[in-house]
């Protein structure tokens, strides 16, 4: 798979804000725009925790250490991988960056969350098979997780760059990447026919 | 996003005397030889193996094989590997027929006899008009909310409905809801995975997989528990007609010559139906451009059954066998209803399990049982439709005059309305009993179709596109061995409950 460069476009970047990219300077809310899906994403899982605590009648500090210990940090994780895809630090469409930033991020999220919902919970704080083998288990569980994340960013994003392609940089940016790795493919292929071609004629 | 939009039979191609030519397969009309179009070059536009997950992953992942972990041990899990390489291979192979004449296995089954077809109709009818996947939900739904589950799933049934009868395509808004679901429920699961789990029960489950030095534990041979190992084998992925309908969906996504095949619409959309071809139709294999694509087209089948189907059946199936061993070490309940057998009770006694440690882990537990009944649903009422429509549109006398979309809206409203009628009168016993007949004929559908595959694929393809004898040999020994455990269970032990 080659690599594609799109042409760098300043024209939809403001002339100073919170984030550099390679597009052109962020403001704030461009900044949002670009972060919420991934951050939406993530949070999935903390949102269907604290949604289902609260239907199972648990106390109020539980339902929010649970939903929103949660949701919170994993919602910032999701929103960093999409400023890294921003900065051009991730490359876009492959599995194995998701996976790297959830297997770094994921253990110690869920760490302390398992330790702060001990201590709401008035429990002593502790896990089964000590911490050292929990936070391993959380770094096997954090693949499945990425794999998830990634599954739906795939699916689903690209249709919301799509959107707000118009007043925002790096969405713009994303969306020629996509039309120009298809383009690029298919110059690419006809090229490969082409001297396929040209040596069966000569074979000839 | 479906891989080609232009959907029109295309030009077909003459030879030196201006005659059209074209491939004989079977016993039916030749086929034409059109021009195969390009594969996609983007690994992650997803091709349909992630309906056959969202559809694979249920009953066989959830409890069947959990339950024999904790019956047998994690050592017994090497059986299931063995059943979902077996499924791998033969959606490949189901994908290869599709691929390279854009027809269903059902039409490729009749090119060679035609009863063969109408063997998969009739069974079709048998296994799928009972609601009992959706009814799995419901019960798990009922759990959750309190709300009656015949009121849930007729509520389901109609929403399904409605739903593919108001769309364009129908394949379209198949393929968006299963992507959003299967997405959630690998993220649900890693969460609850997360809280369940440890280290030493995944590592037990990921070791058991390649132990195929375990062989067959002597409790397995016996009566109480040999027909639960052939039913639980036959769960294993994608079950009963499942990989049959993978070739229609792949036909809609615009796979190889299937982009020479119109899709399905919805019912009001009828009117925007395209001109069906006679027949699939065949690509010149003898031209090298021709077969580039076509090596391009199978690295693209090829990275969808790997890493989409076989990846996240693994994946959903290791964490469900990692909280079933969880359930049965902390709650002795759990562990014996698991081992008796009783799935309603034993899926609640795991909810309890999870809620020991926390109320909301059982609650979650159960949405994901839910989420799997529902998502399930989804894929086998447009599968079933589908598959029945297509088989009598090309092979019912007169059906022609109807458009396909009107056969496939016959279908499907008659199994919603069936299956409304069931869940409100039909027997109390509730969805054990429909399951259980289901996993019997599930066995049987396989042992058929992996036998029926290696047949087209040898008899109907041009040699260039056959499989290596190896494939056909191994599709042949699935065939064998799915029909003869299934045989041997019902003859030596008389016992036809399989799960």
């Amino acid at each position: 798979m080659g690599v594609f460069r799109a042409e760098r476009i300043t024209a939809l970047s403001s002339p100073e804000g919170p984030l550099a990219t390679p597009w052109g300077v962020l403001s704030w809310s461009q900044v949002r725009e670009l972060a919420l899906p991934g951050a939406l994403i993530a949070a999935i899982g903390g949102m269907i925790a604290g949604g289902l605590a609260a239907a199972a009648g648990l106390s109020l500090a539980i339902v929010l250490v649970i939903g929103i210990g949660l949701a919170v940090p994993l919602a910032l994780a999701g929103a960093a991988y999409e400023l890294l895809l921003a900065t051009g630090r991730f490359p876009l469409g492959t599995l194995g960056p998701a996976a790297l930033l959830w297997v770094i991020a994921f253990p110690p999220i869920r760490v302390a969350h398992a330790a702060v919902t001990d201590l709401v919970a008035g429990d002593s704080v502790a896990v089964p098979h000590g911490w050292a083998a929990f936070a391993i288990y959380q770094v096997l569980v954090a693949v499945p997780f990425a794999i998830g994340f990634w599954w739906l960013h795939e699916n689903f994003v690209p249709r919301w760059w799509f959107h707000i392609r118009e007043r925002n940089p790096v969405a713009e940016h994303f969306i020629r990447v996509q039309l120009q790795y298809a383009g690029a493919a298919e110059a690419e292929k006809a090229q490969r026919r082409e001297r396929a071609r040209a040596r069966r004629a000569k074979r000839r | 996003m479906a891989v080609g939009d232009t959907r029109a039979p295309g030009a077909v191609t003459l030879d030196e005397r201006g005659v059209e030519r074209g491939w004989k397969a079977g016993r039916l009309a030749p086929m034409p030889i059109r021009r195969l179009p390009e594969a996609p070059q983007a690994a992650h536009i997803l091709g349909p193996a992630m309906i056959l997950v969202a559809l694979g992953v249920g009953l066989g992942e959830t409890f069947l094989w959990p339950r024999l972990v904790i019956v047998f041990g994690p050592n017994i899990r090497w059986m299931f590997l063995v059943g979902v390489l077996l499924q791998t291979l033969v959606m490949l192979e189901m994908a290869r027929y599709a691929m390279a004449t854009g027809e269903s296995i059902f039409f490729g089954a009749a090119r060679i006899f035609q009863p063969i077809m109408w063997l998969f109709f009739v069974s079709a009818i048998a296994v799928y008009i009972w609601p009992g996947h959706l009814s799995t939900g419901a019960d798990a739904f009922e759990e959750l909310t309190g709300i009656s589950w015949q009121l849930s799933a007729c509520i389901g049934l109609v929403i399904i409905g409605v739903m593919f009868t108001v769309v364009k395509i129908v394949y379209n808004i198949v393929e968006a809801i299963l992507a959003f679901l299967v997405g959630v429920l690998v993220i649900g699961s890693a969460i609850v995975a997360a809280f369940v789990g440890s280290l030493a029960d995944l590592g037990d489950v990921l070791l058991g997989l390649v132990r195929f030095d375990y062989g067959i534990p002597h409790a397995a041979g016996t009566a109480a528990w040999f027909p639960i190992i052939v039913g639980s084998i036959a769960f294993a992925g994608p079950s009963g007609m499942q990989q049959m309908w993978y070739t229609l969906w792949l036909r809609d996504k615009g796979a190889g010559m299937g982009v020479h095949m119109p899709r399905v619409r919805g019912l009001l959309h009828a009117g925007e139906e395209e001109t069906i071809p006679d027949t699939g139709s065949m690509f010149d294999v003898d031209d090298p451009e021709e077969w580039s694509k076509w090596q391009a087209w199978r690295k693209w089948v090829r990275v969808d059954a790997v890493l989409l189907f076989f990846g996240i059946t693994m994946l959903v199936t290791i964490i469900f066998t990692v909280m079933a061993m969880h359930a049965a070490d902390v709650n002795g309940e759990a562990r014996n209803q698991l081992i008796n057998g009783e799935r309603d009770a034993a899926l609640l006694a795991m909810r309890d399990a999870f809620a020991d440690k926390a109320t909301i882990l059982g609650t979650l537990f159960f949405c994901f049982i839910a989420i799997v009944g529902w998502k399930a649903s989804v894929g086998l009422f447009d599968a079933f439709a589908r598959g029945q429509s297509d088989m009598t549109y090309y092979f019912v006398p007169g059906a022609k005059k109807l458009k396909m979309s009107y056969l496939y809206g016959i279908f499907l409203w008659g199994v919603i309305v069936f299956g409304i009628i069931i869940i409100l009168f039909g027997p109390v016993d509730g969805p054990a009993g429909i399951l259980n007949v289901l996993a019997f004929l599930s066995t049987f559908i396989m042992g058929a179709y992996c036998l029926t595959l290696a047949a087209t694929n040898r008899m109907l393809l041009p040699k260039k596109l056959q499989p290596t004898w190896i494939t056909t040999i191994i599709l042949a020994l699935g065939g064998i061995a799915y029909l003869g455990l299934l045989l041997y269970s019902t003859i030596k032990f008389g016992v036809t409950d399989l799960g």
